[in-house]
C-alpha cells in the first residue's frame, strides 16, 4: 500500500484533470471489480459483490484530485500567470518547483531576491495576483509554443519516506483513501460495497454526481485529517495527532457525524485492537456535506489519517495510521450494519 | 563534464559558510587539469596557481565563492522536531519547503517546515506573523524525539531540498547557483586559455565563507596579496516585482560592474573586448560596495585593483535560483579574452 501511495502522490490530479490518477487506479481495481465506469464528472465507480445485499447500498469513497492551479495568462516576458483550483495558501507555493501542463515541463515560483525587498514587504504573505511560474523561456512566443491557457499545474514534488515509519508527498488526503480503497478491493466482501474514487473534491464539485447514480444508504467518506501536532500549538488546537490511529471526524462544515454510529464503528474498532482517535477540532467543510445532500438521506462517516500541512508540496502522514485506516475500512465494511 | 554538468555537480552538494570543504574537494579536482598546482587551504579556500612562465609578469586572482546559503541546526524540541537558525536565506521561502539535514554519523535527513492550516492558526494571528519568524520555525523530521536528539545536533548544516533541474532553452535552476556557478565559468575560463601566450600569472580561486562577510577571498587576498582581482559573482536579474532597483536581465548577456569598487578603466576595457569579439554584455553603475567578495579584497594585502563581472541570476537566495547558461558561456568569454588580452595599468 505504502509503494502504491509513493505511486499515485506523485501523478497529476488537479481538479478536472483527474485522467492520470483515475487510469493508474483503474488499471490497479480492474481485476477485482464486478463493475467498472467512469461517470461525466469524472468519478471513478467500482461496484464490488460480496455474499450478500445490503437493503440500501453502502459507498466507500476517497478523492482523486489535488488543488493546483490553472495557466492564466502567459506574459511578454514568457511568465505563467496562476488562476487557483481549490485553496492553497500563495505563501507555500513560493520556492516550489512546479509541473506545467501535460508535457510536466519544469518551472518554479518565487519572488524578487530578499536584498530588494523593502522591510514591510517581508512580512505580507504574497497574493496569488503577483505571483507566476517561471519555466526559464524568455518570450511569451517560447512559452505559448509549450503550453497554453487551461493546462494545470501541479507541485512538482515527489512521494517518499520521511523519518520512520512516515510519509512525505503532495495530495496525501484524497491520495492516502484511494490507496485504501484499492486494497480494499482486491479482498472478498461479505456485502456488496460501491467503491467511489471521486473528481473535484478540492472545488467542492465532482462527488454528488456518483453519489446521486447509486442511492446509498451510508458512506464511509475517507479524507485526510488535518493534524497540528506541532511544537507551540495547545492540546486543544491540534486537531488530531499522527501516529494515534485513523481520526473520526465529528464536526465538518455544516456536518455532524451520527453518535449512533460512530458509537458502533468505534466500539467494534476498540474490539478488534485497532487505534483511532477523534479529531477535537472543527473540521472545514470537505466532501462530507456534498454526499450527506446528495441522495434522500445519506448517513456519512468521515474517517481518515492525520495529515500534517495538507494542500502543501509536502503533506505528512504516519505509515501506521494508514495501516489503520486500512483495518478499520475493511471492518466497517465486513461488521458494520447501519441501517438508517 | 560540460559546463552544465559541471554546475549541477557542483549545486547538488552541500556546502553552507563554513562547511564546504566537500565542494572545495570537488572543485579542486575539477580545477586540477587546468593549473600548475590546486590546493585546499585550512579554511576550505581552493588555490589554483598558473604561471605564464615570464620574469616580472603582474599576478591576477579570478575568485568565486564555493559556499552557498542555508541553515544550521540550533536543536531539537521534546517532540522530535527541529529547530534551525537560518544563513542568509530568504525566509519567504520557508513555509511548506523540504529541507536537508546533514548529521554527523547518520548521513543526509530530509525535513518538511511545520505549517499550520488557515483553520487552526490562532485567532487574531496573521500568516506573516507565524510564517517567516524563523526563530518560531520546525521542521519535521518524521521521527520520534529520542532518536531524532541522538541523530541530529546542533550546529548541523541544512540546506534546501530539490535538486539542480533544467528549464527550457539554456535555463538551469536550483540552489547555490550563487556562486558555483561562476565557479564553473572559471574553470570554462581556463578551457579557453588552454595552450594560449599569457602575460599574466593566474590564481583561480574558489573562496569559503562569502555569505558571511566575504571572509575566505580576504584572507587569500591578504595571504597573496595579487596585482589584480576579479570577483566573478551573481547579480540579480529582472523580474516583474522588481522595480526600477534592477536593470539587468537574464539572457542578455554577462554584467560588467562599473564604480569604485570594480575600477572603471579596467570595466571600460572589458567592454572594450567584449564590443571587439561580439560578446553581449550589459553595465551595471555600483556607486560604492558591489556586495561581492571585490569589496573585502579591494583593500587587502597592499591594496588591490579590483573588478567585478557578473553572471544574472533570478530570485537570489532562494531555492531555485535561476540562470541560464548562454550568459554564463558568455562570461567565461569575456573574462578569456581579457586575460589574453592583458594590459594592466588601470591605476592611472
Amino acid at each position: 500500500m505504502t509503494e502504491l501511495l509513493k505511486q499515485l502522490s506523485a501523478l497529476d490530479g488537479v481538479s478536472g484533470y483527474e485522467a492520470e490518477v483515475r487510469d493508474a487506479i483503474r488499471k490497479q481495481i480492474a481485476p477485482h471489480c464486478d463493475a467498472l465506469r467512469t461517470d461525466p464528472v469524472g468519478n471513478l465507480i467500482a461496484f464490488k459483490k460480496g455474499a450478500q445485499r445490503r437493503k440500501k447500498p453502502l459507498v466507500v469513497c476517497s478523492h482523486m484530485d489535488e488543488a493546483g492551479f490553472l495557466v492564466k495568462s502567459v506574459t511578454a516576458d514568457g511568465l505563467i500567470k496562476m488562476a487557483p483550483v481549490g485553496k492553497i495558501e500563495p505563501q507555500v507555493i513560493v520556492g516550489r518547483q512546479m509541473r506545467v501542463g501535460p508535457k510536466k515541463l519544469p518551472g518554479v515560483i518565487s519572488l524578487k531576491a530578499i536584498h530588494l525587498t523593502k522591510p514591510e514587504e517581508r512580512k505580507e504573505p504574497p497574493a496569488l495576483t503577483g505571483l507566476y511560474v517561471d519555466i526559464g523561456s524568455t518570450s511569451k512566443a517560447q512559452t505559448e509554443a509549450l503550453t497554453g491557457v487551461g493546462d494545470p499545474i501541479a507541485f512538482g514534488s515527489g512521494c517518499a519516506e520521511l523519518g520512520e515509519g512516515h510519509l512525505k508527498g503532495k495530495a496525501l488526503n484524497g491520495r492516502a483513501g484511494c490507496a485504501v480503497m484499492v486494497k480494499m478491493l482486491a479482498q472478498p466482501h461479505p456485502f456488496d460495497t460501491w467503491y467511489v474514487f471521486s473528481a473535484g473534491r478540492e472545488i467542492a464539485n465532482g462527488v454528488k454526481a456518483a453519489i446521486s447514480s447509486i442511492a446509498p444508504g451510508t458512506c464511509l467518506l475517507l479524507d485526510g485529517v488535518h493534524a497540528a501536532d506541532l511544537p507551540g500549538v495547545p492540546e486543544e488546537g491540534r486537531a488530531s495527532r499522527l501516529g494515534h490511529g485513523p481520526a473520526v471526524v465529528m464536526v465538518d462544515g455544516a456536518l455532524t457525524c451520527a453518535a449512533a454510529l460512530r458509537q458502533a464503528v468505534t466500539a467494534a474498532a476498540d474490539k478488534a485492537g485497532i487505534p483511532w482517535q477523534l479529531c477535537g477540532c472543527e473540521e472545514p467543510a470537505s466532501d462530507a456535506g456534498i454526499i450527506r445532500g446528495a441522495g434522500s438521506g445519506v448517513e456519512v462517516f468521515r474517517l481518515g489519517c492525520p495529515t500534517r500541512y495538507i494542500r502543501t508540496a509536502a503533506s505528512v502522514i504516519n505509515l501506521a495510521d494508514l495501516a489503520a485506516l486500512y483495518e478499520l475500512s475493511m471492518l466497517f465494511c465486513r461488521e458494520v450494519n447501519y441501517e438508517n | 563534464m560540460n559546463f552544465t554538468e559541471q554546475v549541477i555537480h557542483l549545486t547538488n552538494m552541500h556546502g553552507i559558510s563554513g562547511d564546504e570543504y566537500a565542494v572545495s574537494e570537488a572543485a579542486r579536482a575539477l580545477l586540477a587539469p587546468f593549473v600548475d598546482s590546486a590546493e585546499v587551504d585550512p579554511f576550505g579556500n581552493v588555490i589554483g596557481r598558473k604561471s605564464c612562465g615570464g620574469p616580472g609578469a603582474p599576478t591576477l586572482l579570478l575568485d568565486a565563492h564555493l559556499d552557498q546559503v542555508g541553515f544550521m541546526v540550533s536543536g531539537v524540541t521534546d517532540e522530535g522536531f527541529v529547530r534551525f537558525v537560518a544563513i542568509s536565506v530568504d525566509p519567504r521561502m520557508l513555509p511548506g519547503s523540504e529541507l536537508l539535514v546533514k548529521t554527523k554519523n547518520h548521513g543526509v535527513l530530509p525535513g518538511v517546515v511545520a505549517t499550520l492550516p488557515p483553520h487552526l492558526r490562532p485567532a487574531g494571528k496573521k500568516a506573516a506573523d507565524s510564517y517567516y519568524d524563523v526563530a518560531a520555525m520546525a521542521l519535521d523530521m518524521g521521527l520520534p524525539a529520542e532518536k531524532a536528539k541522538q541523530m541530529i545536533a546542533p550546529g548541523d548544516p541544512v540546506i534546501f531540498a530539490g535538486d539542480t533541474q533544467r528549464l527550457q532553452g539554456d535555463a538551469l535552476c536550483g540552489r547555490a547557483m550563487d556562486d558555483r556557478a561562476c565557479f564553473a565559468c572559471l574553470l570554462q575560463v581556463l578551457e579557453l586559455l588552454d595552450g594560449r601566450e599569457l602575460g599574466v600569472d593566474l590564481i583561480v580561486l574558489g573562496s569559503t565563507r562569502e555569505e558571511v562577510g566575504l571572509q575566505g577571498a580576504r584572507d587569500v587576498a591578504n595571504r597573496e596579496n595579487p596585482d589584480y582581482a576579479i570577483a566573478l559573482d551573481v547579480t540579480h536579474g529582472k523580474t516583474p516585482d522588481s522595480g526600477e532597483q534592477v536593470a539587468n536581465e537574464v539572457a542578455k548577456g554577462p554584467v560588467i560592474a562599473i564604480g569604485a569598487n570594480s575600477n572603471p578603466a579596467l570595466a571600460n576595457r572589458v567592454a572594450e573586448i567584449a564590443r571587439a569579439k561580439q560578446i553581449p554584455y550589459q553595465l551595471a553603475a555600483v556607486g560604492g560596495s558591489s556586495g561581492t567578495n571585490a569589496w573585502a579584497m579591494q583593500t587587502s594585502g597592499l591594496g588591490i585593483c579590483t573588478l567585478v563581472l557578473s553572471l544574472p541570476l533570478k530570485y537570489m537566495h532562494s531555492p531555485v535560483e535561476l540562470i541560464h547558461t548562454g550568459d554564463a558561456e558568455n562570461l567565461a568569454r569575456l573574462v578569456a579574452e581579457f586575460i589574453a588580452n592583458f594590459e594592466g595599468g588601470a591605476q592611472s
